[in-house]
């Protein structure tokens, strides 16, 4: 992990604004944020990044309220500048540096008081997640009625859920179109063994068959995905491929919705393909060699084409997610 | 690439008034060449003279404004058809030829010469609005000697230069009010003095009553009321003047008179540095750096705030290029072309929408800043504007309105018809204008405000937030 370390914190730690470097140089918090990610399979990224800080907090020495804020900012940067897409980490740790922030306002600015608080309950955050996730379930598995076809791609663990949730009440009573992806064919296997252990029966379709599936009177009744993040205009940040499945479905008039936790709602208004927060190269032009593509590449689905959002705090349209930031952060300059 | 076409030439005429007038008035500002002639000129007198004279002088004045204004009647249909019902009483010269001829001439040479030429013959006949557009009002301007008693002379001021569209974009229209209504209560009365027989001095509550439930009703209400007989206030002043007068609600009934007054500057003066500067400067900021590299921004006609982004943007070193669509009817875009080709960015000009889908194609990004938002998120602005943002919206584009949200309004609009007002300067018998028009929340992407960034039909969410602050 070191040569990665070296690799990630030199360039990173010369452009960023850090009015002190910190002492605790010690702590890897990228190293953290990975090794929190692939030993916990229920870990999304914006809670793993909060679990990376809450970890960091418990590394360096209590000090002043704003040194203590300072660092969370600086490695909150590294953590961010450590990841090709920003928007979920930003999510994460935005959200605890505004938790940090209204929870020393209400203790008085005793900053100990909260820091005690959050090293004692240092799941806290790890378990409201999947508590979130349950919560999604339950809120959004009666649109899975009998009789219905619902179309996913990807591996939400929100939707897998969800349809697990649903088969529990109407066993073998409704189906799943599931759109493989063929460069992720081992994930792709993996989620529908998942489903047809529930008993769900499922139909495999390559993606470029799903316009013709949907053009299949009554065949594919509504479309659930996840999302990376949910912007502050109700769209999402999505695997690839997640904005043309919206598009046709729109097209088909078959409702699109979206299961997602509240902790994933992000301060970025994308306002189209061009703006998804960070520089992704899909077009790789070459005359010889084949064109390379991005991993982890990611689509920006509008909210004009998302009927609904599946959260644990229920079903919203998608302007709910505006109301929700402002909430919280007050306003929306990050 | 930059314009050239259409010098507004005839502007040599307002330097040398205000010249003869500089030394007059010094509280005035400067953009109130007309108007400040009546409030100079009654100021103007010597100190030395006494309060009878000052009496008699004022009379004299006013007997030879009267005179002035008999002559000039038979004028104002060349200037402005629409005012002739109004200037009944009669206009006094300075009013006449002040910013209008500045306004008018100055920057439509074309189109407005023509339209008084075809007026002018039916001169008497009054302009009648068809029955199912009455609900539309119209900036008519008030005779200053018609405004009532009560009026504070930079009250007054202000509707005139409100009524002649020198000051017509609604945040500057707010600024200027909530300025004027601070003299009201400013302390000074010093340089007041000489104005006592005549005008009300800055205010002072009567005994046996307090400030909080006296100065609404007695003071406040009668300068709205000749302000929006002057010009239909915009959404912004109403919001501000709602705000302004829970502010004097709230006021405590024993607080001392001056601290009462200490106390609503202040709070104005923090509401304009809140609300409007700051706002402006969080905007601004915003849209900059919403511009990426390489991008073509197309823009109609002229904002302040989308001007202060274009040259933030360039300034923090942007490079991109600016195609701008004017307003066919009054050519404000023209200055705002030089300013942009001054400042190094290469600016392509459309005089009108000829080639606007043309020129929608080339161009990346729709900047467009918006008169008032209305709660379904229906944008509220400079006509033409829709023309725009539904021919963008049509091409696939994004497009972007910047708007303090001070502009933002709980009422809902789904046409243009139902808050409109009508154009002063071209409204004949056979057709009127509108000022405005108003944008679906469809056909907008982003609404750049000082709270971040939202979509349109964040809006009530907005609304709803700015009630809890």
């Amino acid at each position: 992990m070191s040569e990665s370390e070296a690799a990630i914190a030199q360039p990173v730690s010369t452009e960023l604004p850090l009015r002190t470097q910190p002492d605790d140089s010690t702590f890897d918090i990228v190293a953290t944020y990975r090794d929190l990610l692939a030993s916990d399979p229920d870990l999304t990224k914006p809670v793993a990044a909060i679990e990376s800080l809450i970890a960091l907090l418990n590394t360096v020495p209590s000090t002043t309220v704003y040194e203590t804020l300072d660092t969370v900012k600086s490695h909150s940067d590294l953590l961010i500048a450590s990841v090709e897409n920003p928007l979920p980490l930003q999510a994460g740790t935005d959200l605890f540096l505004q938790y940090l922030v209204a929870s020393l306002k209400q203790q008085d600015g005793s900053f100990d008081a909260v820091r005690q608080h959050l090293l004692r309950n240092g799941r806290l955050f790890a378990s409201r997640a999947i508590a979130a996730r349950n919560g999604i379930a339950e809120a959004g598995w009666r649109f899975v009625r009998e009789g219905k076809c619902v179309l996913t791609h990807g591996a939400s663990r929100s939707v897998t859920g969800l349809l697990e949730r649903a088969a529990k009440n109407s066993e073998g009573k409704f189906r799943v179109v599931y759109v493989r992806d063929e460069v992720r064919a081992e994930e792709s296997d993996r989620v529908v063994k998942e489903l047809r252990s529930k008993g769900i029966p499922v139909a495999e379709i390559p993606e470029a068959a799903v316009a013709h599936v949907m053009g299949l009177l009554r065949q594919v009744h509504m479309v659930f995905t996840g999302a990376e993040a949910v912007t502050q205009n109700g769209g999402i940040i999505s695997r690839i491929g997640t904005y043309q499945i919206a598009k046709l479905a729109a097209q088909a008039k078959i409702p699109f919705y979206v299961a997602a936790e509240t902790h994933k709602f992000v301060r970025k208004f994308p306002l189209d393909q061009r703006d998804i927060g960070y520089q992704q190269e899909v077009l790789d032009f070459s005359a010889t060699a084949p064109s390379k593509q991005p991993k982890d590449a990611v689509d920006y689905t509008p909210p004009e084409l998302i009927s609904n959002l599946v959260t644990e705090n229920g079903v919203h349209l998608p302007g709910y997610v505006f109301e929700q930031l402002l909430d919280i952060y007050g306003s929306l300059n990050g | 690439m930059a314009a050239e076409a259409g010098q507004p030439a005839p502007k040599s005429e307002a330097p040398a008034e205000k010249k003869d007038q500089g030394d007059q008035k010094k509280g005035a500002k400067d953009q109130s060449k007309a108007p400040a002639a009546v409030v100079a000129a009654s100021e103007g007198g010597e100190k030395k003279l006494s309060n009878a004279e000052l009496k008699k002088k004022a009379k004299e004045e006013k007997a030879a404004r009267r005179a002035a204004a008999k002559v000039t009647q038979p004028q104002p249909p060349a200037s402005a058809p629409g005012q002739g019902d109004s200037a009944k009483g009669g206009k006094s010269k300075p009013k006449q030829d002040g910013p209008q001829a500045g306004a008018q001439h100055g920057k439509t040479p074309a189109p407005r010469s023509a339209a008084p030429m075809t007026a002018a013959a039916p001169k008497e006949a009054k302009p009648s609005v068809p029955e199912c557009f009455s609900h539309l009002a119209m900036a008519k301007g008030v005779n200053l000697t018609h405004a009532d008693k009560d009026v504070h002379p930079a009250v007054l001021l202000l509707g005139q230069q409100m009524s002649t569209m020198a000051i017509s974009d609604s945040t500057t229209r707010l600024e200027a009010t909530l300025l004027a209504f601070k003299k009201l209560l400013s302390l000074e009365h010093t340089s007041n003095k000489r104005l006592q027989n005549q005008v009300i001095d800055s205010y002072t509550t009567p005994h046996g009553t307090t400030l909080s439930r006296h100065f609404t009703s007695h003071v406040l209400n009668p300068q709205i009321v000749y302000l929006t007989a002057c010009r239909p206030m915009c959404f912004s002043m109403g919001n501000a003047i709602r705000w302004l007068k829970l502010q004097i609600s709230k006021i405590d009934i024993d607080m001392a008179d001056s601290d009462a007054k200490k106390l609503l500057c202040e709070a104005i003066d923090s509401f304009i540095h809140e609300r409007i500067t700051l706002a402006d400067l969080v905007i601004v900021n915003t849209a900059a750096d919403m511009i990426a590299q390489d991008d073509v921004i197309l823009t109609y006609a002229h904002h302040h705030l989308v001007e202060r982004a274009l040259l933030k943007a360039k300034a923090s070193g942007k490079r991109f290029k600016v195609i701008l669509v004017d307003d066919p009817f009054e050519r404000v875009g023209l200055d705002h072309v030089k300013k942009l080709a001054a400042a190094g960015i290469p600016v392509a000009y459309s005089p009108d929408f000829g080639a606007l889908r043309t020129n929608l194609q080339e161009s990346t990004t729709v900047l467009v800043a918006a008169e008032a938002m209305f709660s379904n998120g229906a944008m509220y602005a400079r006509a033409g504007t829709c023309d725009v943002a539904t021919a963008a919206f049509d091409l696939g584009m994004r497009v972007t309105s910047l708007c303090e949200t001070i502009n933002f309004t709980e009422r809902v609009s789904i046409d243009s018809l139902t808050y409109n007002e009508i154009d002063p300067e071209r409204n004949t018998d056979e057709e009127f204008r509108l000022l405005f028009d108003t944008t679906r929340d469809k056909s907008i992407s982003a609404v750049v405000t000082e709270l971040g960034i939202c979509s349109a039909k964040s809006v009530p969410a907005i609304l709803r937030k700015l009630e809890e602050l």
